[in-house]
C-alpha cells in the first residue's frame, strides 16, 4: 500500500498498539467552511464571513493563495479579493507532529492553521482547541496502557 | 501479481473483499503502533510458510511506514 502506515495515520484512520503513538495534524483535521476564488469581491466574502471566522482564497486547482478575516475587509463591496487578502498564510501538512505544532501555536497565540498537501492544495484546517483536547485524551489513553 | 494501491483502495478491499492487512516492519514497531486490524510478519520472516494460512482467494495488502 503506497503511503503505508504514515498516510493511514495522517488521514485520521484507526490505529492500534501499545504506544507511544505518533499524533499528527491530519488526525484532527476539520473542513474549511468558507472558500472563494481569486476573482471574488469583498461583498461575496462579507456574506461568507457571517458563518466562518475566515475565508480561504484558492485557485482553480484548490491551491491556497490567501486568507481573509473580517478585519481585512474593505468598506467597498466591489473591491477584488486579491487587493486585500492576507497573502500566503501559514500552513502545515497532515503529517506535521501534533504536540510540537500545538506548542508553537500557543506560543504565537494562533488559534487555527490551514492544512494543505505538499503542493499547497487545501485539505482543511486545524483548530488549536480541538488539538489540545485530542492530545489530552490521547495522554489519558496512553497512560492507561502502562 | 503485486499492485500499488492507495489508502482508499485498501479501505475498499478491507471492507468489501475481506482482504488481509499485513505490516512488514520489525515486530517492535508493529507492537508500538499499527493500522487497526493488521497482522504482523516482519519482512525478514516473510516466507511461503509464514503466509500459508492466508487463503489464496484473499487479497493481501502489505505496508510499511511510508510506502512499499
Amino acid at each position: 500500500m503506497v503511503g503505508g502506515k504514515s498516510e493511514w495515520r495522517e488521514q485520521g484512520l484507526p490505529m492500534q498498539g501499545k504506544g507511544p503513538f505518533r499524533y499528527v495534524a491530519g488526525q484532527v483535521l476539520k473542513p474549511v467552511v468558507a472558500t472563494c476564488g481569486s476573482d471574488a469581491m469583498a461583498g461575496d466574502i462579507r456574506d461568507a464571513l457571517r458563518s466562518s471566522p475566515f475565508c480561504v482564497v484558492v485557485n482553480e486547482r484548490g491551491i491556497v493563495l490567501g486568507r481573509v478575516r473580517p478585519k481585512d475587509l474593505p468598506a467597498e463591496d466591489d473591491a477584488p479579493v486579491v487587493d486585500f487578502m492576507q497573502l500566503g498564510p501559514a500552513t502545515v501538512q497532515r503529517r506535521e507532529e501534533l504536540s510540537g505544532l500545538v506548542r508553537r501555536m500557543q506560543d504565537k497565540s494562533v488559534t487555527t492553521i490551514l492544512v494543505t498537501t505538499p503542493k499547497g492544495e487545501l485539505l482543511g484546517m486545524l483548530d488549536r482547541a480541538d488539538a489540545e483536547r485530542f492530545l489530552a485524551g490521547a495522554a489519558t489513553r496512553d497512560a492507561s496502557k502502562d | 501479481m503485486p499492485t500499488d494501491i492507495g489508502v482508499d483502495e485498501a479501505q475498499r478491499l478491507l471492507q468489501e473483499e475481506d482482504a488481509v492487512l499485513l505490516e512488514v516492519l520489525p515486530r517492535d514497531e508493529y507492537e508500538e503502533e499499527h493500522i487497526a486490524g493488521a497482522e504482523s510478519i516482519p519482512l525478514k520472516k516473510l516466507t511461503a510458510d509464514a503466509v500459508r494460512g492466508i487463503g489464496r482467494d484473499r487479497a493481501v495488502i502489505v505496508y510499511c511506514d511510508d510506502d512499499l
